[in-house]
């Protein structure tokens, strides 16, 4: 049930292999927690695309929740 | 669902774990106390061979556990009067739920009158790192706005009689669950809008963010007669 996704077209694609991304389930590990995330990636080495949504805006909410009280 | 099954930090993951470091016997009677959908009957039944019995106030929740674990024994109620004989479980297992029974002690106590001696007693649930923090939290009956002291819960489980016990920090888990919640809802307030009205969210939202809270693990043994 979850209501969020980084899914979305993107016209990026993999300077390697030159493959258009593809949504592809990943986990992601940050101040040693690992979570589930599903982000656009080259289907062929699995390089992921991390969007400037998640890397500024999302991930410093949980960095947040994450620090130790 | 974020944590693979039940909406609990761990998730059944967690409950493998403690299971792992118990080692009920084969076909030890087990008590589920507010076993919701039955996602721990199920494992318990299925992976370690055991025979669970699950007690919950709400019959819709009852119906999907039948459902996730048809071999299970299920039974309405609640836990500070739970509808089984004295000595009926070699274990009582409590996830996420102890602190909304309403009154722990007496909760406690019945979870001790059942169990078998050397019988064991497991719970994880939130506490509050500090006890003079009040989060402003709406009026809702949650694990976080009833989340109690350590200190509480080691008092309650001493009252009930249970001498021994071994604690477990787990805080990490609960950090965990709320990381993935803001990665699979977008915020931690768009995921408790799905339960309740967005201004109870958003103070909920600030208070779970604010406050110091942290998860635990307690196993108990219930010692022998005499022992």
């Amino acid at each position: 049930m979850k209501t969020f996704s980084f899914i979305e077209a993107t016209s990026w694609q993999c300077a390697g292999c030159k493959e258009p991304l593809q949504p592809t389930k990943v986990n992601v590990s940050y101040l040693n927690s690992v979570f589930n995330v599903e982000l656009m990636a080259c289907p062929q080495c699995g390089v992921i695309l991390v969007p400037e949504k998640l890397a500024v805006g999302k991930m410093l909410e949980v960095e947040q929740l994450l620090e130790d009280k | 669902m974020v944590t693979g099954g039940p909406l609990r930090p761990g998730g059944v993951a967690l409950t493998a774990e403690i299971m792992d470091i118990c080692r009920p016997g084969r076909g030890s009677a087990v008590l589920d106390v507010g076993c919701g959908p039955g996602h721990t009957l199920a494992l318990l039944a299925s992976k370690y061979k055991l025979r669970p019995t699950g007690l919950d106030p709400s019959a819709s929740m009852l119906a999907r556990a039948a459902t996730r674990a048809p071999g299970a024994r299920l039974l309405q109620g609640r836990a500070t009067a739970i509808p089984c004989g004295q000595l009926s479980f070699e274990m009582v297992i409590a996830e996420c739920v102890l602190s909304l029974t309403g009154d722990i002690e007496m909760s406690l106590g019945e979870m001790y009158t059942v169990l078998r001696p050397g019988g064991v007693l497991v719970v994880t649930d939130i506490y509050k790192k500090r006890s003079e923090i009040s989060a402003d939290l709406p009026d809702i009956n949650s694990c976080i706005s009833h989340a109690r002291p350590l200190t509480d819960i080691e008092k309650g489980v001493a009252a009930a009689g249970f001498k021994e016990y071994r604690l477990f920090d787990r805080s990490e888990l609960l950090r965990q669950l709320a990381g993935q919640i803001i990665f699979d809802y977008g915020s931690l307030e768009k995921f408790w809008q799905l339960f309740m009205a967005e201004e109870a969210a958003r103070r909920t939202c600030c208070a779970v963010t604010a406050a110091p809270l942290g998860y635990y693990v307690l196993i108990a043994e219930k010692g022998a007669p005499y022992g």
